[in-house]
C-alpha cells in the first residue's frame, strides 16, 4: 500500500476542532491584560475621536474669529484713514462694523478706537505722524487695490495691533468695493469658480456620474474614514496573529497540537477569534462614535462644523449608508482582514524568534500601509478609472470598493465581481496555508518570506 | 490492533532525512526507535502520527490510515512546551478538548493525573494549600499556614515551574484522552530519579493496560527495561532492527563476569580471552561466545580455583548500540 493511499483519506482542509481554538483563543486573549487594555485604548480612541476632531477645530476657527474681530488699539493715539482710490469709503465704514467691545471697552479708560480714526485725503507720514500714530492707505496701482498701514521710524506702535487694523480695513473696504459695484459675495463665488472641459462619455458613464451621491469631499473623507478602519483592522488583528502562531512555535507547542487538530483549523481558529476581538472593538468603538455624535449634536446642540476635516475619523459613518451599506462595509471589512490575517499566519508560521517577528509584521503592515495611502490618494484625486480599476484589484479592492459603491462611483456588478475576486483570493491564499502551514511551523530554520511558504507548499 | 510502517521515506530537497524504514507492533507492548541525534527518529515519529507528509511509504493503523481521527493518540513530542502566560488548567483543559474529552470527565482525568503525577500542588494552589494547613493544624500545628494560605492561592504560570515540572504536565496531557496508542519521545530526560519513577510506573501500567506504545530514548537501561522491540536508525537508515531478545541473541553471549579468590590474570591471557577490567579479583571479560567462556569455567575447576561467580551474558542494548552507530557516530 502506497502512502498515498492511506494518507490520502486525510483531509487537510478539515476543519474539527476549529470552535475550540477559537473559544481558547479568544478566552485567553481577552485574560491577557495587554490585550484587554488595547481593546480599551482603541474603543475610547474611536468614540473620542470625534468630539476632539471637533473641538480642536472648534478652538481653531474660534481663534481665527477672534483674530479677526479683536482689534485692539492701545498702543495707537491716532488712526488716519487715507482712502485714494474711486470706491466710496471711511473711516465710518470699519467704525459701523465694530464690535460692541470694541466700540465701548470694558476699561473705562481706554479711547474706544472708533474715536481714534479720522478720514484725511492724505498724510505726509515724515511731518504729521508721531511715535504713537499710524496711517492707513487704501490705494490702486498696477496689480490691483491695496490697503497698507503706516507707521512712523520712531513708532512705539504695537506691530500686531496695526496688522489686525490692516486686517479689518481690507475686509471692510473689500464689502465696500463690492457694494459699490453691485456685486454680492454669492454672484463673486459664482464667478471665481473655473470652468473646464469634461471631455466626451458614453451614456452609461454620464448616468453613473449623475447618480454619484456624494460631493469630491465628502468622498475623499469616506475613502479616508474607511482607509484608516481597514489599516486599523489589518495592522492590528495581524501583528496579533503572527505573535500567537510565533507563540506556540517558539514555546514548542505545535507538535502537541498538530496531533489534536489540522493546521487549517489551528490558524483559522486562531483568525477567527482575533477578528471576533477586532470587530468587537469597531462595533463598541462605531456605536460609541454615534452615540457621541448625537448626545453631541442632538443633546447638547452643538453646531455642525462643515467641511472634510470633520468627515474624516467619524467612524459612525459606517452607519451613514443603511442596513446594506453597513452590510457592504463589514463584508468587506472581513474580507480584507481575513486575507491579511491567513497571510500574516503563514508568515507568522515561519518565523522562529523575534527579529522574524518583526520582519513578518513589517511586511504585512508594509502591504498595509500600501493600500491605506494609495486608497488616500485615489479618494483625493476621485477619477472614474482608478476607482473602476482598484475596485476590483486586490488588495487595494479591501480599501476602496465599499466607498466606490456606496457613493456611486462603481456599480454593483462591479461590487460583486470585486467580491468574487477577493473570495478567490482568499480561497487560494487558505489552499496554500493548508498545505504550507505544517512544514512551517514544523521547520526550524525558516524564514518568514514569501520564497519559504513556496518551498513549504512543495514540501 | 496493529501498526505497520512501511518504507518509510522523506527528503528534504535532495537530502533524505528517512532511508525506506519500516518497523510493524503486531500486539500491544512498547517498541523503541533509538538512533543518533538526527538520524531520523523524530521525523519518522511526526510521519508515523501524520504531522509530517512522507515522500514514500505507507503507515497503516488496523490496516487504514493513522490519524488522530482513526486512532486515539498521546503524543509526548522531544520538544516540549505550555504557554508560557496562560494558566495551567486552561490550557490542559484546551488540549483535553481538543482530543475530544470535555466536562466531568476530563476534570476527573486532570484531577487523577495531577494526583498520580504529583502536581496537584500547581493546578490546584488552593486545595493543596488548605490541605496543607489541615494537615497542619491535625498535627498540632498553630494554624499559620491556614493564614498564608490565601497568598498561595494564585496559581502558577507554566513558566514559573521547573523544567521537570513542566514536563509532567506536558505527560498528563497525553494521558488524558486515555489514548491506545501512546508515542513518548524522551520521556524520563531531565527528570530527577523521583521523578522518572512516577513516569515509569505509570508506564508499566500501560503496559499492563495493554497499550501500544513508541518510545525513544538516549537511556538505554530504560528502554531494554520497557521495550520488546527495537530499531536502531543511524544516517537515516534502519541499522538494527526487531525482538529485542532476537537481536540480543544474534550478538551471542560475550560479557562474562568472573569473581575469584585469587590472581587469574595470566590463565585469561592463556585463553586469549579480553580483559576489560579487574577490581578485587573480579574480572569483566569480553570473549567470542558460550564456548570459550565455558572453556574458562573447566580450566578454573579443573585448576581448583574457587569461583565466587561466573555470569557469562548478551550484550547491552548500550552496547549493541554502541556497536552498531558508535564508531560512525564518534567520527562525524
Amino acid at each position: 500500500m502506497s502512502n498515498e493511499s492511506t494518507n490520502a483519506k486525510e483531509n487537510i482542509y478539515s476543519l474539527k476542532g476549529i470552535g475550540k481554538v477559537f473559544k481558547f483563543t479568544l478566552s485567553q486573549t481577552f485574560k491577557t491584560k495587554s490585550y484587554l487594555i488595547s481593546f480599551i485604548i482603541f474603543v475610547l480612541v474611536m468614540i473620542g475621536q470625534k468630539p476632539i476632531n471637533y473641538f480642536s477645530a472648534r478652538a481653531g476657527q474660534s481663534a481665527t474669529e477672534e483674530a479677526g474681530s479683536a482689534i485692539t488699539a492701545d498702543t495707537i493715539g491716532c488712526i488716519y484713514i487715507v482712502n485714494q482710490t474711486d470706491v466710496k469709503f471711511s473711516a465710518e465704514d470699519i467704525k459701523k462694523n465694530l464690535t460692541e467691545d470694541e466700540q465701548k471697552p470694558a476699561d473705562e479708560e481706554v479711547t474706544p478706537i472708533a474715536e481714534k480714526m479720522v478720514d484725511v485725503d492724505g498724510v505726509e507720514v515724515d511731518k504729521a505722524l508721531s511715535k504713537n500714530d499710524c496711517a492707513i492707505f487704501i490705494g490702486l496701482d498696477q496689480d490691483g487695490y491695496f490697503v497698507k498701514g503706516v507707521i512712523s521710524d520712531d513708532s512705539e506702535v504695537n506691530i500686531t495691533e496695526i496688522d489686525g487694523l490692516v486686517e479689518r480695513v481690507y475686509n471692510n473696504f473689500a464689502d465696500a468695493r463690492l457694494a459699490s459695484a453691485g456685486v454680492t459675495e454669492e454672484d463673486l463665488a459664482v464667478l471665481q469658480k473655473g470652468i473646464y472641459v469634461a471631455g466626451t462619455e458614453s451614456e452609461a458613464d454620464y448616468v453613473a456620474a449623475e447618480e454619484s451621491t456624494v460631493s469630491k469631499d465628502r468622498f475623499s473623507a469616506y475613502m479616508f474614514t474607511f482607509a484608516i478602519l481597514i489599516f486599523l483592522v489589518t495592522s492590528m488583528s495581524t501583528s496579533y496573529v503572527i505573535a500567537s502562531v510565533t507563540e506556540e512555535k517558539t514555546s514548542k507547542l505545535v507538535e502537541s497540537l498538530l496531533v489534536s487538530v489540522r493546521p487549517m483549523a489551528l490558524l483559522l481558529g486562531k483568525v477567527l477569534a482575533m477578528m471576533s476581538y477586532v470587530l468587537l472593538i469597531l462595533v463598541i468603538g462605531v456605536i460609541g462614535s454615534k452615540i457621541t455624535d448625537i448626545v453631541m449634536f442632538d443633546v447638547m446642540k452643538l453646531e455642525q462644523i462643515e467641511g472634510q476635516q470633520q468627515n474624516m475619523f467619524n467612524f459612525g459613518m459606517i452607519t451613514e449608508f443603511g442596513f446594506g451599506g453597513f452590510l457592504v462595509i463589514f463584508f468587506s471589512i472581513m474580507l480584507g482582514y481575513l486575507v491579511f490575517s491567513v497571510f500574516a499566519g503563514m508568515l507568522g508560521s515561519a518565523c522562529n524568534g523575534t527579529e522574524d517577528i518583526q520582519s513578518a509584521t513589517g511586511t504585512v503592515m508594509m502591504l498595509s500601509m500600501a493600500g491605506y495611502f494609495a486608497a488616500m490618494i485615489f479618494g483625493v484625486m476621485d477619477k472614474d478609472i482608478i476607482n473602476q480599476v482598484f475596485s476590483l484589484v486586490p488588495p487595494l479592492s479591501f480599501y476602496m470598493l465599499p466607498v466606490c459603491y456606496l457613493t456611486g462611483r462603481v456599480s454593483l456588478l462591479t461590487l460583486l465581481g470585486s467580491f468574487v475576486i477577493q473570495i478567490a483570493t482568499l480561497a487560494l491564499l487558505v489552499w496554500i496555508m493548508a498545505r504550507a502551514y505544517r512544514n512551517l511551523l514544523l521547520a526550524d530554520s525558516s524564514k518568514p518570506k514569501l520564497s519559504a511558504v513556496f518551498k513549504a507548499v512543495r514540501n | 490492533m496493529s501498526l505497520v510502517v512501511k518504507d518509510l521515506y522523506k527528503k528534504y530537497g535532495e537530502k533524505v532525512v528517512v532511508d525506506h524504514i519500516s518497523f510493524s507492533m503486531e500486539k500491544p507492548g512498547v517498541y523503541a526507535l533509538l538512533g543518533t541525534n538526527g538520524a531520523g527518529k523524530t521525523t519518522s515519529i511526526r510521519m508515523t502520527l501524520g504531522m509530517l507528509d512522507s515522500d514514500g511509504g505507507s503507515i497503516t493503523w488496523n490496516g487504514g490510515p493513522l490519524n488522530f481521527d482513526t486512532c486515539n493518540i498521546g503524543y509526548l513530542a522531544e520538544e516540549r512546551g505550555l504557554y508560557p502566560k496562560y494558566s495551567l488548567l486552561d490550557q490542559i483543559r484546551y488540549f483535553g478538548e481538543l482530543r475530544g474529552v470535555s466536562g466531568k470527565v476530563l476534570d476527573d482525568r486532570i484531577a487523577y493525573w495531577a494526583e498520580r503525577l504529583k502536581v496537584e500542588e500547581y493546578l490546584y494552589p488552593e486545595k493543596a494549600a488548605e490541605a496543607e494547613a489541615k494537615a497542619e493544624a491535625e498535627n498540632g500545628g498553630s494554624g499559620a499556614r491556614k493564614k498564608t494560605a490565601k497568598k498561595k492561592k494564585k496559581p502558577k504560570s507554566p513558566d514559573q515551574l521547573s523544567k521537570g515540572n513542566q514536563q509532567k504536565i506536558q505527560f498528563l496531557i497525553a494521558m488524558l484522552s486515555d489514548p491506545e496508542l501512546l508515542v513518548l519521545d524522551e520521556p524520563f530526560s531531565g527528570l530527577d530519579p523521583v521523578n522518572a519513577d512516577i513516569l515509569k510506573e505509570v508506564v508499566r501500567e500501560q503496559i499492563a493496560a495493554g497499550k501500544y506504545i513508541i518510545m525513544s530514548s538516549h537511556q538505554m537501561e530504560v528502554v531494554e527495561e520497557f521495550c520488546t522491540d527495537i530499531t536502531i536508525l543511524h544516517r537515516s537508515k534502519a541499522v538494527v532492527t526487531g525482538n529485542l531478545n532476537e537481536i540480543k541473541k544474534s550478538y551471542g553471549r560475550v560479557n562474562l563476569t568472573v569473581k575469584v579468590e585469587q590472581d587469574i590474570t595470566d590463565l585469561i591471557k592463556q585463553e586469549g580471552i579480553e580483559l576489560l577490567s579487574e577490581k578485587e579479583f573480579e574480572y569483566r571479560l569480553k570473549v567470542t561466545g558460550d564456548e570459550q567462556g565455558n572453556r574458562l569455567l573447566k580450566t578454573l575447576v579443573e585448576k581448583g580455583i574457587p569461583v565466587v561467580r561466573f555470569d557469562l551474558s548478551e550484550l547491552s542494548l548500550h552496547e549493541i548500540f554502541v556497536k552498531e552507530v558508535g564508531e560512525e557516530a564518534s567520527e562525524q
